[in-house]
């Protein structure tokens, strides 16, 4: 495979997403070509950078809690609601069995 | 395209005839997903916290419209890219989170600076495939779908940010390796 090919596809390798026999082609390119080692190198260690410097970014329980709160908070009225047709419906219930064949005999 | 699990169908189809408790569940399964996403965009925690809660209020405002086709993933993240793109345009830059000198040394902490302000600095149509492809972890077609480009498009911007990203953090980068 040339250099030139073989750039154009860099990050198809990175994502791992060539078909084997190609990606088979590409790491054969890779020790032939110096300049191709160093792309893939430097764009594998961007990938990894940005995922070590966004790492620490992760919800906390607390945090999960608190936004959670919120929802329920801006949402209580939606609850209430829901809340008052179970139980209009709840109410209507005894009313219809009272005419089931069980009740009757 | 992610497909939606039965489990996520039937709350989705709970959701959408008025069931507001199936809310607490799929916020459960996405919440922390959305945050890390609106986190990564915003670069603060507090704007973070308001675009994860506005998201799942919208979910619960537009339940009606609901359907539980294996695409709620892409349409719960659009939500939460349009909320972060508005406050975006608010605060026009986007800040460096204040815990970002946590690290275990000085060159480590300034490689996650230079990492932040990097991708601050990146055109947003950059920013955002390195975010959804590199970071959150979601397949072309679908990023493609949450920023309405097509997958071409997309990889060509995912492409294009990483060198622009290597460009920028070149120097830093050297230091800390």
């Amino acid at each position: 495979m040339k250099l030139e090919e073989a750039l154009k596809i860099v990050d198809l390798f990175i994502d791992d997403e060539l078909p084997v026999e190609l990606a088979s082609e590409f790491k054969q390119a890779m020790f032939e070509h110096p300049a191709l080692r160093e792309e893939v190198s430097s764009l594998r260690a961007v990938k990894e950078q940005l995922e070590e410097a966004m790492r620490a970014d992760a919800m906390t329980a607390a945090v999960k809690e608190e936004v959670y709160a919120r929802i329920v908070a801006e949402t209580a009225h939606l609850r209430h609601a829901a809340a008052d047709r179970a139980t209009s419906s709840q109410m209507r219930l005894p009313f219809r069995g009272a005419y089931s064949p069980e009740v009757r005999g | 395209m992610q497909q939606d699990s039965a489990a996520e169908k039937r709350l989705l189809d709970a959701l959408s005839t008025g069931d507001i408790s199936a809310i607490t569940a799929i916020y459960e399964l996405y919440g922390e997903r959305i945050y890390r996403y609106a986190f990564r965009m915003l670069g603060n925690r507090a704007d973070a916290e308001d675009a994860t809660a506005e998201t799942f209020l919208r979910v619960i405002r537009r339940s009606q419209d609901l359907r539980a086709d294996g695409a709620f993933r892409t349409w719960l993240f659009r939500i939460a890219r349009n909320l972060c793109i508005d406050k975006l345009r608010q605060h026009q830059l986007l800040e460096l989170p204040s815990d970002a000198t946590y690290g275990s040394g000085e060159e480590k902490a300034a490689l996650k600076i230079a990492v932040w302000e990097a991708l601050g600095d990146l055109p947003q149509d950059y920013r955002e495939p390195l975010i959804l492809c590199d970071l959150e972890d979601i397949s072309a077609r679908e990023a493609a779908d949450v920023l309405g480009i097509s997958v071409p498009a997309l990889k060509s911007r995912l492409y294009r940010g990483r060198r622009a990203l290597r460009d920028k953090l070149g120097p830093a980068m050297e230091k800390a390796l």
